[in-house]
């Protein structure tokens, strides 16, 4: 399940005096069973680019490419299979519920795919499972009643049901206090390694992504401008704070002890790897002056 | 899709019909619309035409707009001209099987369209060069006087600025909810009547569920900068007659007045 971008550029309301050009000339392969972090400041295109994937917004010019199917020709049946294939989890998913069970909320994509309903049920268990939550405590409730966390669970899991091959998620952890972001963060790495995903989360933090993804790609202004793992993209910070990011505040701290002639690299992208490049380095500090 | 909706949609300017007085450009508006319906002849019809057509030039308006706001006239049009023409009685022009073509029929037809798109124009001219907030404001200050019969005025207008403020926030959101659904695969445009209207409760339900919550946070700010209502507030800005107010409000009289006699 490969996914080929080739100069996608869009341009809102073209034509009109409020046309904006919210993507231009994007390049980009994603491969399969890759966990890639997408972002970049706000207005920097990656939600435009994210919701090209699954054909709600058709490019202006440029060409999207999955599996072989190219997506600009989709058209009825293609078109309900390839968002069958691509699952599109927005930002904040549970404004969307709107079923009386969680169960029936959950089952919405996998009947609109025609999905068999001995099949749908076995889904429905697998997917809020998959997203841990007790399937028996909480399929008969109203998605209504839910707390805030489990509400955008189900709501994944709603997209999780479809069985997608490719999942992108919105700004997952948006809104969420840092416990619940932790544990959503830990079981989508989890669903990425078990189900053999191709996994795409856009966020504006730095901080989780560095720990979700093995590839970060960054944006500003519709263009990609950054594409590489975590660590190196990290020792860019330049350009980070330049386009208005702000760095992980580890990145911070190494980044100024850098500039006070530190030998450390900001390529650390764990506390453990940063402690460790200083505690060397004072370490033999004292040697040198013992 | 969504954000197309033109009703009550206000383009900024600086044309001496944007600087009316709110509340003189409703009550001409009023005037003008029963006279457009009270004028039936042919001198009537074209003074009227000539006096919408001095209105649009003094208020620069781009003539796309009012053309867009005449579009959903078209579908009532298509419904109501044939009844029309098929159907009233008088000097017979053609036959048709059993109905008949007359001329009083085509008279009465185009008599309907021109004051249907007189009457469309005329509001139009209202909304587009007049701000949301001034035309509740032009309202609460008419309604007024109608406080001594407990009619909450400052109430039912503050009403109306939420109802307009909130249009185009709502047709965001629903743009948002229907992407989400469709990435569900919900199919809004094919498919059996039953399934798409079921599809539509996809849509209705969170919308209706984020109107509440937002209608629940919105009263609780009120509330927590003590808003009251309309007892003793005042305006930042005060509206005062002036002398091109007085100019339309005797035009609108005059005209109404002719429409009478004519």
């Amino acid at each position: 399940m490969s996914l080929i971008i080739e100069n996608l550029s869009y341009t809102y309301m073209p034509g009109t005096p409020y046309a904006t050009q919210a993507l231009d000339q994007v390049n980009l392969t994603i491969k399969k069973k890759e966990i890639v972090g997408l972002i970049g400041p706000t207005g920097s295109g990656k939600s435009t680019l994210i919701q090209h994937l699954n054909g709600l917004l058709k490019p202006t010019s440029g060409q999207i490419q999955i599996d072989g199917l190219i997506l600009n020709e989709a058209k009825g049946e293609q078109m309900r299979q390839l968002r069958q294939k691509v699952g599109l989890v927005f930002q904040f998913p549970e404004e969307q519920l709107f079923e009386e069970t969680v169960f029936d909320d959950v089952a919405f994509g996998p009947r609109n795919m025609g999905t068999s309903e001995e099949k749908i049920a076995s889904r429905v268990r697998w997917a809020l499972e998959a997203v841990g939550l007790n399937y028996e405590e909480i399929y008969r409730r109203s998605p209504f009643n839910l707390s805030g966390g489990q509400m955008r669970r189900v709501a994944i899991a709603g997209v999780l049901a479809m069985r997608p091959q490719i999942l992108i998620l919105d700004e997952p952890t948006a809104g969420l206090d840092p416990q619940g972001r932790d544990s959503l963060l830990n079981q989508i790495r989890y669903l990425w390694r078990k189900l053999s995903l191709t996994v795409i989360v856009v966020s504006h933090h730095l901080d989780e992504l560095a720990r979700l993804a093995n590839r970060l790609i960054v944006m500003h202004q519709g263009k990609i401008i950054l594409d590489a793992p975590p660590a190196q993209v990290f020792e860019q910070a330049e350009i980070l704070r330049q386009i208005g990011l702000g760095v992980p505040l580890l990145t911070d701290l190494l980044s100024r002890l850098q500039e006070k002639g530190w030998p450390v690299s900001l390529a650390a992208v764990t506390e453990k790897e940063a402690a460790r490049q200083i505690a060397e380095y004072w370490l033999s500090k004292q040697a040198e002056s013992a | 899709m969504l954000r197309d909706i033109t009703v009550g949609q206000y383009l900024p300017g600086d044309s001496i019909i944007h600087h009316l007085d709110p509340r003189i450009k409703i009550i001409v508006t009023a005037l003008l619309m029963i006279a457009i319906f009270l004028i039936d002849n042919w001198p009537g019809l074209v003074g009227l035409g000539m006096l919408l057509g001095t209105v649009y030039w003094l208020s620069h308006l781009p003539g796309i707009m009012l053309l867009k706001g005449l579009r959903p006239l078209a579908l009532i049009m298509l419904i109501a001209l044939p009844i029309q023409i098929l159907l009233i009685p008088g000097d017979v022009l053609y036959y048709l099987g059993p109905l008949t073509i007359t001329q009083q029929g085509i008279l009465q037809a185009g008599l309907l369209t021109y004051r249907l798109m007189a009457l469309v124009i005329v509001t139009s001219f209202l909304t587009l060069t007049t701000s949301p907030v001034a035309l509740t404001d032009g309202l609460e200050s008419l309604m007024k006087p109608l406080e001594r019969f407990r009619v909450p005025a400052h109430e039912l207008a503050m009403m109306m600025t939420i109802a307009l403020r909130f249009i185009p926030i709502f047709a965001e959101e629903a743009e948002k909810i229907v992407k989400a659904q469709k990435a569900r695969g919900a199919d809004f445009d094919s498919g059996r009547l039953l399934k798409r209207m079921r599809n539509l409760v996809a849509i209705l339900v969170p919308l209706l569920i984020s109107a509440f919550r937002r209608a629940d946070e919105l009263a609780l700010a009120m509330e927590a900068r003590c808003y009251q209502g309309g007892k003793n507030r005042t305006r930042l800005r005060q509206w005062r007659l002036g002398k091109s107010d007085y100019v339309t409000l005797v035009v609108g009289l005059i005209v109404l007045v002719c429409s009478f006699y004519v």
